[in-house]
């Protein structure tokens, strides 16, 4: 190569990672007007609504939401909904990455326990946090 | 190359505007994630290196072609398992005359356990895992090179962070090498990627996929004294159950004594889940 492609060749990826780091830092900082503020989600959870997540009990109803982190890509929502088809009881999975909400539609006899859809969670490498009836 | 830095400049634009990112698993650096128990990733990549002349060979000048089907099986819970089998094609230049090679590459199993994840936020999450596994190289009968490595894994937001090192115990190895861990050396590999979500800027309830810049920091360091860091920026689109993946390659840093010097090397990749 020539010294002024050698030159660019190196020169290249680093201005493209620094391109990245820098965009990446633009949005820690203080919005501008009109700006639109890109928020996470965040569920709002109290340590009864975690606990409740572990309990024995069937769940009653036609479907439940689970409110579960770390769902931060779209192939984690394919596992999810993998891990929750097996579940017995569970007849349905749709999974929202925009609001971190899967629901879970349920057959009319067997019902699943909120710990087996925890476990099932867990399994996709996920959190349940809470369950919505 | 008028081109090639018209391409450069305008992502480097279109990264500068889109604001924070985040992602996954880039194509070099391992991440923290594996598929959940009894689904199967199917991960072929197509590889095209060009390497100069080898210091210590007769080669002035190596193509090298490789098509890696790799396999990531979920055995259980943070446990998975990695099988690749490369086939390769290699063209050297030689004073003597060309040589072409065609052979399926040593076979790669690993194991990854994950032993920390801590899902803090609707997407954010930090995770750890451990890999052992072994290389089976074809050098006079086959040859056990037992590796082991850590990976970590933070995302936040639009941004991912993948940190990856690993150590390959050589046991056998061939004398006359292009790549980096064909020769008789240990290898010791540390890998950075940076991961940004380029679009959409917020996941909602219609999302079915999203586009992810990647940039990362490949080091090699051979106990034969051999010494490289490259980058590696890319460009990544993950679906549901569908990504791909095209990557390049270039040497920023080196020391080498032993085998040929990269001088660029591009890829594309594919991830089936099933």
């Amino acid at each position: 190569m020539t010294g002024n492609t050698d030159r660019f060749m190196k020169f290249a990826p680093m201005a493209l990672t620094g391109a990245l780091l820098l965009g990446g830092c633009q949005g820690s900082g203080t919005p501008g007007a009109g700006e639109k503020v890109p928020e996470g989600v965040v569920h709002q959870v109290t340590p009864e609504d975690t606990a409740a997540t572990h309990t024995q009990t069937p769940v009653t109803g036609d479907e439940v939401v689970l409110l579960v982190n770390g769902l931060g890509c779209p192939q984690c929502s394919t596992n999810i909904n993998k891990t929750l088809e097996r579940v017995p009881g569970v007849t349905s999975v749709h999974v929202d990455i925009g609001s971190g909400k899967v629901t879970v539609g349920l057959g009319s006899k067997r019902k699943p326990t909120p710990h087996q859809l925890s476990e099932a969670v867990v399994d996709a490498g996920l959190t349940l946090v809470k369950i919505e009836r | 190359m008028k081109t090639l830095l018209c391409l450069c400049i305008a992502g480097c634009v279109v990264v500068l505007c889109v604001g924070r990112a985040v992602g996954q698993e880039a194509m070099y650096t391992a991440a923290a994630t594996m598929p959940p128990p009894g689904s199967v990733v199917f991960r072929p990549q197509l590889m095209f290196s060009r390497y100069g002349a080898d210091p210590d060979g007769p080669s002035t000048r190596t193509d090298y072609t490789a098509v890696d089907l790799g396999v990531q099986i979920g055995l259980a819970r943070a446990w998975s398992l990695s099988v690749n089998a490369p086939v390769e094609y290699q063209q050297s230049q030689r004073p003597s005359g060309d040589t072409n090679r065609v052979e399926v590459e040593d076979v790669d199993l690993m194991l990854k356990y994950r032993f920390y994840m801590d899902n803090s936020g609707g997407i954010d999450t930090a995770r750890a895992a451990v890999t052992f596994g072994t290389r089976l190289e074809r050098v006079e009968g086959f040859s056990v090179d037992p590796h082991v490595g850590v990976v970590l894994t933070k995302v936040q937001g639009r941004n991912g962070i993948n940190a990856e090192a690993s150590y390959l115990l050589t046991t056998s190895g061939r004398e006359e090498t292009i790549r980096e861990g064909d020769g008789t050396a240990d290898l010791v590999r540390t890998n950075v990627s940076y991961v940004f979500r380029l679009w959409p800027a917020e996941f909602t309830s219609t999302s079915t996929g999203g586009w992810y810049a990647t940039a990362e920091l490949n080091g090699m360091w051979e106990t034969n004294g051999d010494r490289e860091v490259r980058w590696a920026p890319g460009l990544m689109y993950e679906g549901r159950e569908v990504s791909f993946e095209v990557m390049m390659q270039l040497p920023v840093w080196h020391e080498l004594g032993e085998r040929a010097e990269l001088d660029w090397s591009v890829g594309v990749g594919l991830r089936l889940l099933f």
